[in-house]
């Protein structure tokens, strides 16, 4: 009995074979679907190459748009002072440093003289020279339109050594 | 190239990497596909299975398995689909119904030719259970190994051993009841 259910076994196995060689012979999905498929392929190569353009478009947009304040900031430095604001014998200042208004055209400004704690040289977007967390005194150069274009840090020093 | 290159290259619109991966498994997809959801449902599958090669959210993962499993697997997630809108399931019956005979085909059964045994062989085999079709269709048609098998339907090996004996033994009860000189024993 036990030898009969072997047999049948391997019979079995054998007719699944014949079955599994028969459908070898078979070529598969239809060529449509080959097709279709190739189609997708090619509109997807097709939606990735304008990605890839609207990336660099968006990319060069973005260079352009950062360059821009990052070319005035960099000539900023080169603000004209309408004339030589004198300074005491016993004061040293800074450079003038551009303020965010600085690109703004001015014919005409007045230098004030204020002292600035921290907090109102963070407003200016600015750090004073040595990061001093106490008062300093600055030159402010204002235009007649009443913003900050430059500002400068002035320092009392001793005369006597 | 191997199946990863050829898969990554074919996700990525390469026409030629990706008819290479097509040419190499569409048949067995194919035949996985019409072994276990009837006829006519190949084409569908293979076109979702490579479908989803190029969607982006389908990434292979090659921590997880090879390339065929990872196909396969696509495939049997279509097919479950398809075999719900049947009202039919890829889960193991909780009881296997007990044999029903495939029709006599002719009798005497010595005279049946070769093909005609194996049509009764295919029929009693689409008559199975979608789940008992489904480990015939991978391990005794397909050849592939319990391991992978066990991956594709995401369950242990001893599952599918133990599924498959069971396939095996009511495709036996099946085949031995459809005539008395039985398919089985005119070899």
């Amino acid at each position: 009995m036990h030898e009969h259910d072997d047999d049948l076994e391997r019979t079995l196995t054998a007719n699944l074979r014949e079955m599994a060689a028969i459908d070898a012979m078979a070529s598969g999905a239809s060529p449509e679907v080959r097709t279709r498929l190739l189609e997708h392929v090619r509109a997807a190569a097709r939606g990735r190459r304008r990605s890839v353009m609207k990336a660099y478009a968006l990319a060069a947009g973005l260079a352009i748009a950062t360059s821009i304040p990052v070319w005035q900031l960099s000539t900023r430095t080169a603000i004209d002072v309408p004339a030589q604001v004198p300074l005491a014998s016993t004061e040293v200042a800074s450079g003038f440093y551009p303020l965010r208004y600085s690109a703004v055209p001015v014919t005409q400004g007045s230098v004030v003289r204020l002292e600035l704690s921290p907090t109102d040289l963070a407003v200016l977007g600015v750090a004073p020279p040595g990061s001093r967390r106490d008062i300093v005194m600055a030159d402010v150069l204002v235009g007649e339109d009443g913003l900050a274009r430059a500002v400068r840090f002035v320092r009392t020093v001793s005369r006597d050594k | 190239m191997d199946d990863a290159a050829l898969l990554t290259r074919a996700s990525a619109g390469d026409e030629a990497a990706f008819s290479r991966l097509f040419a190499r498994y569409q048949r067995q997809i194919y035949l996985y596909a019409e072994r276990v959801c009837g006829c006519g449902s190949g084409d569908d599958i293979v076109q979702e299975t490579f479908l989803a090669v190029l969607r982006p959210s389908g990434r292979f993962d090659p921590g997880k398995g090879t390339v065929p499993a990872y196909l396969f697997g696509i495939a049997r997630h279509h097919m479950i689909k398809r075999l719900a809108r049947q009202g039919a399931t890829l889960s193991e019956p909780a009881e296997v119904v007990a044999a029903d005979a495939i029709s006599p085909q002719e009798t005497p059964i010595d005279t049946i030719a070769r093909e005609r045994t194996i049509d009764v062989v295919r029929q009693a085999v689409r008559s199975l259970p979608p789940a008992y079709r489904e480990v015939v269709a991978l391990c005794d048609l397909q050849e592939m190994d319990y391991a992978m098998v066990a991956h594709v339907i995401q369950c242990p090996i001893g599952t599918v051993r133990s599924r498959l004996h069971r396939a095996r033994a009511l495709l036996l009860r099946k085949l031995t009841c459809t005539s008395t000189t039985t398919i089985l024993n005119a070899r």
